[in-house]
């Protein structure tokens, strides 16, 4: 964990504080202010967890030990990967099914983002396999 | 990838903590490692290798596709 992290954690708490009182005010409407809400939420949690970092050398070696464990990561990336290929055919099913109900917008948006989904994976293939 | 991992470490009497601790990831890597579900990567092989004071070939047994082993 580093102080870009706590830096960006009191960023998020004020980005929530602000989102809320704009609400409060009435000048955006209420998806605003549970992003605000969410912010805040998630900006106090890793504050928390940062504080507890400096302090609590147990704590730091826990997180340092899962940080860099090797299998930790490769748990990650293949969630991710799992992640990727369930939400690619979840959405390809999706577009099939709106088609045959008759919602073509949704239908075409739903095959557009597995399109964008196959690009941008060729996209990453092809710069990872100049790098490696 | 088979190993001896378990079999070394208890002979020497190192518990997985600080089995673990010593290698700086999880005791959860360690229990992996030894049940053979998770194969390291070359470099925390290495480091198993080196901190038994033996070579991975001593530590791991590589098997082919088939199934037989090529080192032991």
């Amino acid at each position: 964990m580093s102080n870009k992290r706590f830096i960006s954690s009191i960023v998020e708490i004020g980005l929530g504080i602000a989102l809320m009182l704009t609400c409060a005010f009435g000048n955006l409407d209420s998806y605003w202010s549970g992003m605000g809400s969410a912010l805040i939420v998630v900006g106090t949690i890793f504050l928390f967890r940062q504080i507890k970092y400096k302090r609590n050398p147990a704590y730091k070696e826990q997180v340092d030990t899962a940080n860099n464990d090797e299998r930790n990561k490769y748990l990650g990336m293949k969630a991710w990967a799992w992640t990727g290929y369930s939400l690619v055919i979840l959405l390809a099913v999706g577009s099939i099914g709106c088609r045959i109900a008759e919602q073509a917008l949704i239908s075409t948006l739903l095959g557009g983002i597995v399109c964008l989904m196959v690009v941008l994976y060729w996209l990453f293939y092809l710069c990872l396999s100049k790098k490696y | 990838m088979k190993n001896k991992i378990e079999a070394i470490r208890k002979e020497r009497g190192i518990r997985q903590e600080d089995f673990a601790r010593s290698l700086g990831v999880s005791r959860q890597t360690i229990s992996s490692l030894e049940t053979g579900r998770y194969n390291p990567s070359i470099f925390l092989a290495y480091k198993i290798a080196r901190y038994f004071g033996l070579t991975i070939e001593d530590v791991f047994i590589f098997e082919d596709e088939e199934g037989g082993n090529n080192h032991e």
